[in-house]
């Protein structure tokens, strides 16, 4: 029987399962998703009008839109560039054969298997304002006399969110830098030193021409995921004070399902697709080409 | 310019002895070559010389000085590596002038520099070009060139022709031969390869197992090896090896062994005098066998009866692996001598070339 399916069209058989399974799970809900952002639909009344863009134009003029897109904006500013720089150094350091790396590289993945809204939990406790242990540990060594009230002030609120978003978030970028490092041949390294590189011209012309695609790629996969980050804010912070670590999909959240305006959720969500998009092709416009285009 | 010494230089890694208190003077100008199976130590002596390493014990002297603890740059050392160890980001020319950047070297002298070597390696036409783009043979060039540019005290090779077809091998090695004879710069040249060290080396230090066995001039290792290992790794097919036994008969020695009792000629007789009975490996080279057509009288004691298992005719030369008396023993023998397998030959040694091995020690006694 296999033997009358030939050249393209077995092909197309081939790829027909995987094929199907996005088409279900992705493009299936995505069309979906389109559809109800141009619709009114209310589970409690009849019918789902179509109404043009009315769902987009009431998401873009809301002031909670602009406020939690700033809110993401600025999370985006500060934390991509610490991931990015932070993953480089610590996979230089754990490159490095030293005593203890075998205990120490697993143990830089922990947080990855934590669930977010766990690593959310145990941010809010060590960030808690009366019993939390970043006030104990800095009042014991006397850097502070009072306690700080971490979660509900605006400034300190948002610094706390970023430092559990950056804790969580490492671990991916790391092993994607330590396999770009590893790939490395060391005889490159041995040459340098002969040639009489210091260990800056090391890093600066062998370590970072081999990993300078895959700082690229740590930076548009962190953007996207601080963009779409939600619940770790949301289990330490609920969004607040006020709307201080409220971000963007925390909103649709609430749309769709807080105050049942499924139209306008999905209108929201199509926004920031359209908005990822552009952040992607805005970071691959940024970078000199022959950066995307090496194969190495 | 300048010689290179090692004394008593040990390196462990860990409880690993790779190189074993290694003694070595490299004359000025000289070209050696470190030769062993992979493992036995030859590239981290090397890497020890460059600085790439640091010496357990011992010192390694350069010139006058004693470089240990010396970083590579300051050595005024430059190394060639097996992989070519290219900076695949930069393009040829950058690759050659890495180092003189480096060192702040005015930016003319750097182009004069590189476009002489350039030129002088043949790669004039590929100084724009990236690693990737070129071939073996010229990525090799450009690793060499990247050594020559900086006109270094001394030259360090790790296998530097490992990765090269075996045409282009050849073509290198003559290259590299020529190389040497122009610029004379002290160098050491490490490779598994036994032609390259015969070819290639002033002397040549053979290596086991982190031990220097021999260190001499190519031909007196190969007519005169220290021990048996020495003389089982230089030589191409590898020397025969039988066990064997002295013994004394009628004023004349012998070596007797399973099918042959082989009279020893006068002048070599007198290491074995009087050790009758003593256990021994004796060896002969493939080359220094012959099968005759006719045998004559007393003919016997300087010859095997075989029975031949496999014959590789190569044009050239016929390898011939036969067997005497249980033992195999191979022959490299004129092609045109008409021999077939299971056929029965007699094979005639050369009694003027053998060698005799102590059976413990494995050291030459003959």
């Amino acid at each position: 029987m296999f033997k009358k399916v030939r050249g393209s069209s077995l092909a197309y058989i081939l790829i027909l399962p995987a094929f199907a399974l996005i088409l279900i799970f992705t493009l299936y809900p995505f069309g979906r998703a389109l559809w109800t952002s141009f619709h009114r639909i209310n589970p409690v009344l009849p019918g789902n009008p179509f109404v043009g863009f009315s769902n987009y134009t009431s998401v873009f003029s809301s002031y909670y839109f602009v406020k939690s897109l700033r809110n993401t904006l600025i999370m985006i500013g500060f934390t991509v560039p610490i991931i990015t720089i932070m993953s480089i150094a610590i996979s230089r350091l754990l490159i490095e054969n030293f005593y203890g790396r075998g205990i120490l590289r697993p143990a830089v993945l922990i947080p990855w298997v934590i669930p977010s809204a766990i690593t959310g939990l145990i941010w809010q406790w060590l960030f808690n304002g009366s019993y939390g242990a970043i006030n104990a540990l800095l009042s014991r060594m006397g850097v502070i006399s009072d306690y700080i009230p971490w979660l509900t002030e605006v400034l300190t609120a948002k610094f706390a969110v970023m430092v559990a978003f950056i804790w969580a978030q490492l671990p991916f970028p790391i092993i994607l830098m330590l396999a770009a490092m590893t790939a490395i041949p060391s005889d490159l390294y041995d040459a340098a030193k002969v040639d009489g590189a210091t260990a800056f011209d090391s890093f600066r012309y062998i370590t970072w021409p081999h990993i300078r695609t895959m700082a690229v790629i740590v930076i548009i996969y962190e953007t996207l995921t601080a963009f779409t980050s939600y619940s770790i804010p949301y289990a330490m912070t609920g969004g607040g004070p006020g709307t201080a670590t409220s971000m963007i999909s925390y909103y649709i959240w609430s749309l769709s399902f807080d105050q049942l305006q499924f139209g306008k959720g999905a209108a929201l969500a199509a926004i920031i697709a359209g908005l990822s998009l552009i952040f992607i092709f805005a970071i691959i416009k940024a970078i000199p080409s022959e950066i995307m285009l090496e194969e190495e | 310019m300048a010689e290179v010494r090692l004394k008593n230089v040990t390196k462990m890694f860990g409880d690993l002895t790779a190189v074993d208190s290694a003694n070595l003077t490299i004359e000025d100008s000289e070209f050696i070559v470190l030769v062993g199976p992979s493992g036995c130590g030859k590239t981290t002596t090397l890497r020890c010389v460059a600085g790439l390493e640091e010496p357990t014990e011992g010192e390694v002297y350069i010139g006058d000085r004693v470089v240990n603890g010396v970083p590579p740059k300051d050595r005024d050392i430059a190394m060639v590596f097996q992989n070519y160890a290219l900076y695949p980001h930069m393009d040829v020319y950058n690759n050659i002038a890495f180092g003189l950047k480096l060192r702040k070297m005015p930016k003319d002298e750097i182009e004069e520099r590189v476009n002489r070597t350039a030129e002088l390696l043949g790669i004039h036409s590929k100084l724009d070009s990236k690693p990737k783009e070129l071939s073996g043979g010229q990525r090799q060039r450009v690793a060499v060139g990247r050594a020559i540019a900086r006109n270094p005290k001394v030259f360090l090779f790790d296998e530097p022709l490992s990765n090269l077809d075996a045409k282009l091998r050849v073509q290198m090695r003559a290259e590299l031969q020529e190389l040497h004879h122009n610029l004379e710069t002290t160098s050491m040249y490490v490779t598994h390869d036994q032609v390259e060290a015969m070819t290639l080396g002033n002397r040549v230090a053979v290596i086991d197992e982190g031990v220097i066995q021999q260190y001499a001039a190519p031909q007196e290792i190969y007519d005169y090896p220290s021990n048996k290992f020495v003389a089982g790794f230089i030589g191409s097919p590898s020397m025969n090896f039988l066990d064997a036994r002295i013994k004394e008969e009628g004023g004349n020695v012998y070596v007797e062994g399973d099918g042959f009792n082989l009279l020893l000629p006068d002048k070599i007789t007198d290491p074995v005098e009087g050790k009758s009975g003593k256990e021994v490996t004796f060896g002969v080279r493939p080359e220094d066998l012959t099968a005759e057509q006719t045998v004559h009288e007393g003919d016997e004691t300087k010859s095997f009866d075989t029975h031949v298992l496999v014959t590789e005719p190569l044009g050239d030369e016929i390898i011939v692996h036969a067997e005497v008396g249980g033992q195999e023993i191979v022959a490299q023998l004129d092609p045109r001598v008409d021999i077939e397998p299971h056929q029965d030959v007699t094979l005639f040694a050369d009694m003027d070339y053998i060698h005799i091995f102590d059976k413990n020690t494995e050291e030459a006694i003959v």
